[in-house]
């Protein structure tokens, strides 16, 4: 059934239920929980007849993407006290549509728990920033990308606290790129040459 | 023909799954596209794309020969977006950063007949598939707003 959250996981989600309301945790992370408390039968998914190695392979996938947005979601809850109702509600919002899996290309995985903890390190450092689309990409590293006119900021963030920053700004009339490797600390500082505030405007 | 040099006043075309494209924050309207749209997997050795001008008639039918091509050999998801770009600039970014690609057909998927592939890519260069995302694939089209007709083996194009 893959690792889903243990036990002691899902009554963490349960008390977190019970202290954030209906907006925080919409009707799809409950029917999450409700399946790590009960097993399948409360989940309910109709589909049309698959082999039965095709059906396995859909019920993993389904399962690992269960799995990792539950993830998602508590581990940011955990830290919700931090982060505006709304800003919580649309990173939701957005985590979901990312794992339409009938988006995906072949091969795609979910957020991975160490790429989504740096993320969540990031937005807590930057304290939060305005929303950024957020993007996936094919070996499950979330995307976060802030576009201000022809002025870019793209942010992947990777396992342990690193991030690759690209950037791109209109400076003076002439154009300045980056591309860099760094972490979730010095973001802001390896980021002051190119005025961060244009897009993270809490940026210190 | 296969192994043929696509000129540089043709275009090529990608699917863009909506997990690599760029949105308004607030609307989610597309925008763009992510550099990682054009990032080859670890089991590619080159980006697959479609050549525009293979098929025959005017833009518009030259356009969804190639999104049906592309629809009939991979999952095209409605909330996705194909983007194109010009060979030419294509070429100019990639030159402009030290790099030399080969953009070919390769005449290879009779589902897919403009299938074709940009040889040579930099697997990890950021700042060149940024450039490339931005500056060469600027014009894209949302899968929701075309209808797409997968080709069977007794189609002709």
């Amino acid at each position: 059934m893959g690792s889903l959250v243990t036990t002691s996981g899902s009554q963490q989600g349960g008390h977190l239920m019970q202290l954030n309301g209906p907006e925080v945790f919409g009707v799809e992370t409950r029917q999450i929980l409700e399946y790590m408390r009960n097993g399948p039968s409360v989940v309910s998914v109709s589909r049309e007849p698959l082999s039965k190695e095709l059906q396995r392979s859909t019920d993993n996938m389904e399962t690992v993407v269960f799995d990792a947005l539950a993830y998602a979601k508590i581990k940011t809850s955990l830290v919700g006290m931090h982060l505006p109702k709304t800003w919580r509600q649309r990173l939701f919002d957005q985590l979901d549509k990312l794992h339409d899996t009938s988006d995906w290309e072949d091969g795609d995985q979910p957020v991975t728990r160490e790429s989504f903890e740096t993320f969540l390190r990031t937005v807590l450092t930057i304290r939060p920033p305005p929303r950024p689309s957020l993007g996936l990409t094919s070996s499950g590293n979330l995307l976060a990308a802030w576009t201000i006119e022809s002025d870019r900021l793209t942010i992947e963030f990777l396992p342990a606290g690193r991030l690759r920053v690209i950037v791109s700004r209109t400076m003076d009339g002439q154009n300045q790129r980056a591309a860099m490797d760094t972490t979730s600390d010095m973001l802001i500082r390896v980021l002051a040459p190119y005025d961060p505030a244009r897009w993270l405007e809490n940026a210190k | 023909m296969r192994n043929e040099v696509i000129p540089d006043q043709h275009h090529i075309a990608r699917y863009i799954p909506y997990t690599r494209t760029r949105r308004h924050s607030e609307t989610d309207e597309i925008i763009g596209i992510l550099g990682s749209a054009l990032q080859l997997k670890e089991n590619e050795d080159y980006l697959s794309v479609s050549w525009i001008e293979f098929y025959v008639g005017d833009w518009q039918e030259q356009f969804q020969s190639a999104a049906n091509g592309m629809a009939s050999r991979q999952t095209i998801g409605p909330k996705g977006a194909i983007a194109w770009a010009s060979v030419r600039d294509f070429h100019k970014i990639c030159v402009s950063k030290q790099q030399r690609v080969r953009i070919i057909h390769l005449d290879d998927d009779a589902l897919n007949p403009g299938h074709s592939a940009v040889r040579r890519m930099p697997r990890d260069d950021q700042d060149l598939l940024d450039l490339l995302a931005s500056e060469a694939f600027q014009n894209f089209t949302k899968v929701c707003d075309l209808v797409l007709v997968k080709n069977t083996l007794n189609d002709h194009t």
